[in-house]
């Protein structure tokens, strides 16, 4: 039986940067990925480094999202070092395009709040009429629909399969014990240890961490925690690769380093279901059309569908348990945006009980807090 | 060099332009197939190193046969039957998108 320190179950992007902050500590740890049959949002997901929009009514996770952003370039720079992956990470700002009146008004409204709610009155992203968006894009012609957008210039993003090898390669290079292929059927807590039955044998730890998606609300339960999450779909398609063309990400609509476009503009409640969906397809392909004519003429060589991991708020959960100490959940959404913080501030609380400030808004208990009022 | 295994000498035959060589082909070949019949080097060059590539799975899986057919770019050369009259071109790197395209 193998015995760590730590025990990260979870080997996607949020288990594989706290597992790798955590082995900073000259801990042992031990990372389980259960591979395979596991809906693993890391290896289907957007790659973007993303902050406009985010924290609508939690000023804390907007905060947390820029302060992650601002990390970024950095982190990227050591773990490229370390690793020698190139993980193709740019920063040149973001845009959310607006179709029609509507949307502008409504984006309008979205920065108004965040800028509102925020620490300072202010929140640095600003709505953009056309002629400015069009600017900010002079490779393609917008299409007669587009009204304006917003840009932030903290968006930005990378290739999220690099970074999740880069995190695994950093990780096992670095002493940690990477275990895939393997499957928590059960956890046990005795005299303050962890015992993890797997499919491929037993684990003991002094403590755990789970960071395990979906499976986060089966597996919270066999450490006295109640952490509810489910599954969102998005569908997502990539066209034939082109040369260098859109200048930045847009929100939904973002060109490779490779030359492909990837597009992802849906979210169905289906379930554990990855099926992909045709009419959708089409829908997206035509909001990107209308967005970009020229567009039309690239065709689409991939798609697939993966499902998100959203808690009720869609705000992340970082939550000790308290009938076993030493039993730690990590989930969130946005689990690239968010990897230097999950490496550094995440490995910090888990290892040394160093919280961020105004750490307890992002625990469970802001949902009993709701139950009683 | 790659031979056709059956013999053509009876089948009818249409001209495609490779390169500006004209070349005789029989109707109903991909035009993967007639370009490799005439032993071409290459019919591409990769869009990241710009390597010299070739027609590979000959069932429109794995995108080696990109070929320019007609104007059209990143065309699957093994999934399109020949025509009379065709314009075939090598796919050099990645295309470009152009809002006059989109017309």
């Amino acid at each position: 039986m193998e015995h760590s320190d730590f025990l990260v179950v979870g080997g996607g992007v949020i288990g594989s940067a706290v597992a790798c902050g955590l082995l900073h500590k000259k801990c042992s740890v031990t990372l389980l990925d259960a591979g395979g049959d596991a809906f693993n949002a890391s290896l289907a997901n957007f790659g973007l480094v993303w902050v406009q929009g985010k924290g609508q009514g939690s000023r804390r996770y907007a905060e947390w999202c820029h302060e992650a952003s601002e990390l970024f370039p950095e982190y990227v720079r050591q773990l490229e070092t370390e690793t020698g992956i190139d993980l193709a990470y740019r920063k040149p700002g973001g845009l959310v395009l607006c179709h029609g009146e509507e949307e502008y008004q409504k984006r309008e409204k979205v920065l108004e709040r965040l800028r509102n709610e925020s620490r300072h009155g202010s929140y640095d992203c600003h709505m953009l009429d056309r002629a400015d968006v069009q600017k900010m894009l002079p490779n393609l012609t917008l299409g007669p629909g587009i009204t304006g957008g917003s840009y932030s210039a903290h968006d930005g993003y990378l290739n999220p399969l690099a970074l999740l090898k880069a995190l695994h390669m950093s990780f096992t290079q670095g002493g940690g014990h990477f275990c895939s292929g393997t499957a928590v059927t059960n956890i046990g807590y005795q005299h303050g240890r962890f015992l993890v039955t797997t499919n491929s044998g037993e684990f003991t730890a002094e403590k755990i961490v789970l960071a395990a998606g979906n499976a986060m609300t089966r597996l919270s339960r066999m450490v006295g925690m109640d952490v509810q999450v489910h599954p969102e779909q998005g569908q997502l398609m990539v066209t034939e690769r082109t040369r260098p063309t859109l200048s930045m990400p847009i929100s939904g609509i973002q060109q490779t380093a490779e030359g492909s476009f990837i597009v992802g503009l849906s979210n169905r409640n289906v379930g554990f279901n990855t099926d992909t969906d045709t009419r959708l397809m089409k829908q997206m392909a035509q909001r990107v059309v209308n967005a970009f004519p020229a567009l039309a003429c690239l065709k689409i060589v991939r798609s697939w569908s993966s499902l998100r991991v959203l808690t009720a708020d869609g705000l992340p959960i970082y939550q000790q348990s308290e009938r076993c100490p030493g039993a730690y959940a990590v989930t969130a959404h946005s689990g690239v945006t968010l990897a230097p913080q999950h490496q550094i501030h995440i490995a910090d609380w888990i290892a040394e009980g160093v919280q961020p400030e105004e750490f307890e808004r992002f625990s469970t208990r802001r949902f009993d807090v709701e139950k009683t009022a | 060099m790659l031979k056709r295994l059956h013999d053509i000498s009876d089948r009818r035959k249409v001209t495609i332009d490779f390169e500006g060589m004209q070349l005789e082909v029989p109707a109903g070949e991909t035009v993967s197939a007639a370009v490799l019949a005439a032993e071409t080097d290459y019919t591409r060059t990769s869009a990241i190193s710009g390597v010299h590539r070739g027609p590979y799975c000959q069932m429109g899986v794995c995108f080696e046969c990109l070929m320019e057919i007609d104007g059209v770019p990143n065309s699957q050369a093994c999934m399109i039957e020949v025509r009379h009259g065709m314009t075939v071109r090598r796919q050099h790197g990645a295309r470009g998108v152009s809002d006059e395209a989109s017309v």
